[in-house]
């Protein structure tokens, strides 16, 4: 996994061993052990992001308690911080002396470039938190990849498993019984999430108000948490499959809900294999770059090329159709790779044709990025806008190559 | 004009979506084929190094890449937002003599690079940052202008717009083939127009300013040069705009601070290279068209008829209403449609004129047709015009009387 080495660089390297340095705190007691320092860290990291300069101090005092060495000395002077402003300054070393270190599973290192220059910090595997803009910029900075985090995209429950936003959290929808909507979530390893804070619906019926070009709702059921807090559900009267289930969830409060769209060809089986899976990609090895895997051939003849285009068209349409969205990025990228190759053909074109297809190239590269985006987080709304980008442009393509199967086209 | 939200703003653009890319937490894996330092290097430098350098006006440099790689997703979401780079006119409808889109192949690395694992490449390639140089890009000019002094811009002041009046003293009419910019300070001037003034409105605001320069009262209908970082000045040949024996320059300076400067103090004293000629050259002059405005559904559209041929040289559209393209078309009289720009995403923050490589003939009687869609529930943001227009969807055409040799 390659890490951002600016981020390493940043930060000094903590010498854990006792140093004979006489720690300050009244209750100091022998120094804990990694995982148990940074525990206690990110509960200074977390008031810091809540605001809460009050508790800050107190996870402060407790970390000092704990810690020994330079961490404690950058501790103790956070403690003298006046104000949060003052103590978020202060808190900026002391994250420093730690990012370097290898972290324990479900710790991971983010960083902020836009505070005083750039600032890094550990914070619990998920969406960012920034400590040092609380909630002025809580989601400013990047994560980086986490110890333990993994490229399982696969279902557990049989259903079909999209990214959230966030980057960490896996949503799978199923559709077990007639009516019955449930919704999963694990985190970046995979392992299973609490959701019983979370809150949201099922929308089953949306339609469309063009003059504000927004979805209003029109058939919506409440999703509420098992009580074990392994799923929400939603109980739809009537319901049967095929069905189309719109989960709209909120995972924090006063935050906006997510939205994540489960096509149902089936009654959902808890222990087949999933209906939709995001990596269908074989046994290559993972080693090979993503883009190197999925390359398609390239045909000599541009006509031929232009067919391959039309024909990853017509597999998006069929996939967006059942709701495969996480499956679409490899013939739009198939296709942006034809595409680009069409594109040296160009000289065998009239100018007028040829500056179309210039255009449509471009359009289809973007718009196949777009679906690769869109796919993996499961908006239906978003992808089939970006297919609109990508159907016109192949269009375009197929119109001026008169390639059977164009949409539009005899 | 002042803001003070800018850095909340541009975190909210900038980093926020960092997180929406769903690729910057475990996810992220070395898919792509493209590294830093082989490939995107010469593309950040080419596409985005006149702003997105140490120094410049952009908040954050792309030109090494300890400073590009937090920015990645943000760089990506521009992409595919289609707002950066800022240059619009889609590539293969019209030519163009000062700029080009970024295009498809080159857009494909950014991408695949920014959503695939960012990977820095072979570290005995890393690039070295270049440094930007005070020269002119159209050579060494005729006549150099500057305003006298610096111009400061407070640390409480974010954004301002400030002319400054630049008399010529040259001793004779003369023509201006070419105008080349040269920032001050290249962290705050965002842009920069330049007019010629003999009505003397230039002077006479400047006299009821005490400050250096003015801030208002100067309504010339054409502007001779527009510049941002980045863009290329363009030297004319057989056409130029006339410069009357004493008259006024005027350069309209648009300063605008990031998140990075803001609180800061800056002075600057940007200078003008004019390239001058009293050969006979075709004077170049201008139209200014209009759109209604109340749009027809989704769409502003108008036309112009020309009552005389004339040879196009450059267009300047501005719009100030929400929109997701914006075309125009020559029509000639005999029905054959000539394209001339067509942009995705018109951005009011980046007014600029887009010269054709050539001059385009179009006979009396051709129409010039403008059509821009619109988003649905579009909002009109009224904006400062570069020349003094106000309707939704306003266009500048630069043209010649009759045939041009060539521009």
């Amino acid at each position: 996994m390659h890490r951002p080495v600016p981020i390493l660089l940043l930060s000094i390297v903590i010498a854990l061993a006792t140093s004979g340095y006489a720690p300050q705190i009244a209750s100091a007691q022998a120094p804990a052990d990694l995982e148990a320092q940074l525990a206690e860290y990110v509960e200074i990291q977390e008031a810091l992001a809540a605001d809460d300069l009050k508790e800050a101090r107190t996870q402060l005092e407790e970390f000092a308690r704990i810690t020994d060495g330079e961490t404690l000395t950058l501790a103790e002077a956070a403690l003298q911080a006046g104000d949060i402003e003052e103590l978020r300054a202060r808190f900026k070393p002391l994250s420093e002396s730690l990012v370097s270190l290898e972290l324990p599973q479900g710790f991971a290192r983010a960083y902020c470039p836009m505070y005083d220059n750039g600032a890094s910090w550990v914070q619990r595997d998920g969406p960012v938190r920034n400590p040092f803009y609380g909630a002025v910029m809580l989601s400013c900075g990047v994560v980086d990849a986490a110890a333990g985090a993994h490229m399982d995209h696969g279902p557990k429950h049989g259903g079909t498993v999209f990214m959230a936003p966030d980057s960490f959290h896996h949503i799978e929808g199923t559709y077990p019984e007639p009516g019955v909507f449930r919704l999963y979530a694990t985190d970046n390893y995979r392992d299973p999430v609490d959701i019983s804070t979370w809150t949201g619906r099922a929308v089953t019926e949306e339609a469309y108000d063009e003059k504000t070009d927004e979805f209003i709702e029109v058939e919506v059921f409440d999703l509420f948490a098992s009580p074990d807090g392994a799923f929400l559900e939603a109980l739809i009267p009537q319901g049967s499959v095929p069905a189309e289930v719109t989960a709209k969830v909120i995972f924090e409060e006063d935050f906006p809900a997510e939205r994540f769209d489960f096509i149902f060809a089936e009654l959902t089986v808890e222990d087949a294999p999933g209906a939709v899976t995001g990596s269908t990609l074989g046994d290559a090895p993972a080693a090979v770059p993503l883009a190197q895997r999925i390359l398609p051939d390239i045909p000599a003849d541009a006509g031929q090329i232009a067919t391959e285009i039309v024909s990853r068209s017509q597999q998006i349409a069929e996939m967006i159709g059942r709701g495969a969205f996480t499956e679409i990025f490899i013939p739009a990228l198939q296709a942006k790779e034809l595409a680009l190759a069409l594109q040296d053909h160009g000289s065998e074109l009239p100018v007028g044709d040829r500056n179309q297809v210039r255009i449509a190239v471009r359009h289809l590269v973007r718009a196949a990025y777009l679906l690769d985006w869109y796919g993996d987080l499961g908006n239906k709304n978003d992808v089939d806008s970006a297919y609109g980008v990508f159907g016109t442009a192949v269009v375009t393509i197929g119109t001026i190559y008169d390639t059977p199967g164009t949409p539009g086209t005899p | 004009m002042q803001r003070h939200t800018g850095w909340v703003i541009g975190c909210a653009i900038g980093v926020g979506v960092m997180l929406l890319g769903g690729t910057t937490s475990g996810h992220t894996a070395i898919a792509s084929r493209f590294t830093y330092n082989e490939h995107l290097f010469p593309i950040f430098q080419r596409q985005c190094g006149g702003c997105h350098v140490e120094g410049g006006v952009a908040p954050m440099s792309l030109l090494t890449y300890d400073e590009a790689f937090p920015w990645t997703q943000s760089i990506r979401e521009e992409v595919l937002g289609l707002r950066m780079p800022p240059w619009k006119a889609e590539d293969g409808f019209g030519d163009f003599a000062n700029g080009h889109i970024l295009p498809a192949h080159e857009m494909d690395m950014i991408l695949e690079w920014s959503s695939g694992g960012y990977p820095q490449g072979p570290l005995d390639q890393t690039p070295t940052a270049p440094t930007p140089t005070d020269d002119w890009t159209l050579g060494t000019p005729t006549l150099e202008l500057t305003p006298p002094e610096p111009f400061t811009i407070d640390a409480s002041t974010n954004e301002t717009v400030r002319y400054f009046v630049l008399p010529t003293d040259v001793g004779g009419d003369r023509w201006v083939t070419g105008v080349d910019v040269i920032p001050g300070s290249r962290a705050v001037v965002r842009h920069v127009s330049v007019y010629i003034d003999t009505s003397g409105q230039a002077r006479t605001a400047d006299d009821a300013d005490a400050g250096l320069g003015f801030a208002s009262g100067f309504d010339s209908a054409q502007p001779i040069a527009v510049w941002w970082p980045g863009q290329s000045a363009v030297k004319l040949d057989t056409v130029g705009y006339a410069l009357p024996d004493g008259a006024d320059i005027v350069a309209r300076v648009l300063y605008k601070k990031t998140w990075i400067t803001e609180g800061q103090d800056f002075t600057d004293q940007t200078r003008l290279g004019l390239h001058l000629t009293e050969d006979d050259v075709s004077a170049i002059t201008h139209t200014v068209l209009s759109s209604p405005d109340e749009p027809n559904g989704r769409q502003l559209a108008f036309s112009h008829t020309l009552d005389q041929e004339v040879s196009l040289l450059g267009l300047l559209p501005e719009i100030e209403i929400e929109a997701v393209k914006l075309q125009i078309e020559g029509v000639l009289p005999d029905g054959t449609r000539q394209p001339l720009l067509q942009i995705h995403e018109p951005d009011l923050g980046w007014p600029t004129r887009y010269w054709l490589d050539g001059p385009r003939v179009l006979p009396s009687g051709s129409q010039i047709e403008v059509t821009a869609t619109l988003r649905p529930g579009a909002d009109r943001e009224t904006v400062p015009s570069l020349f003094a227009g106000s309707a939704p969807v306003r266009l500048l055409l630069e043209y010649t009387a009759g045939t041009s040799a060539a521009n």
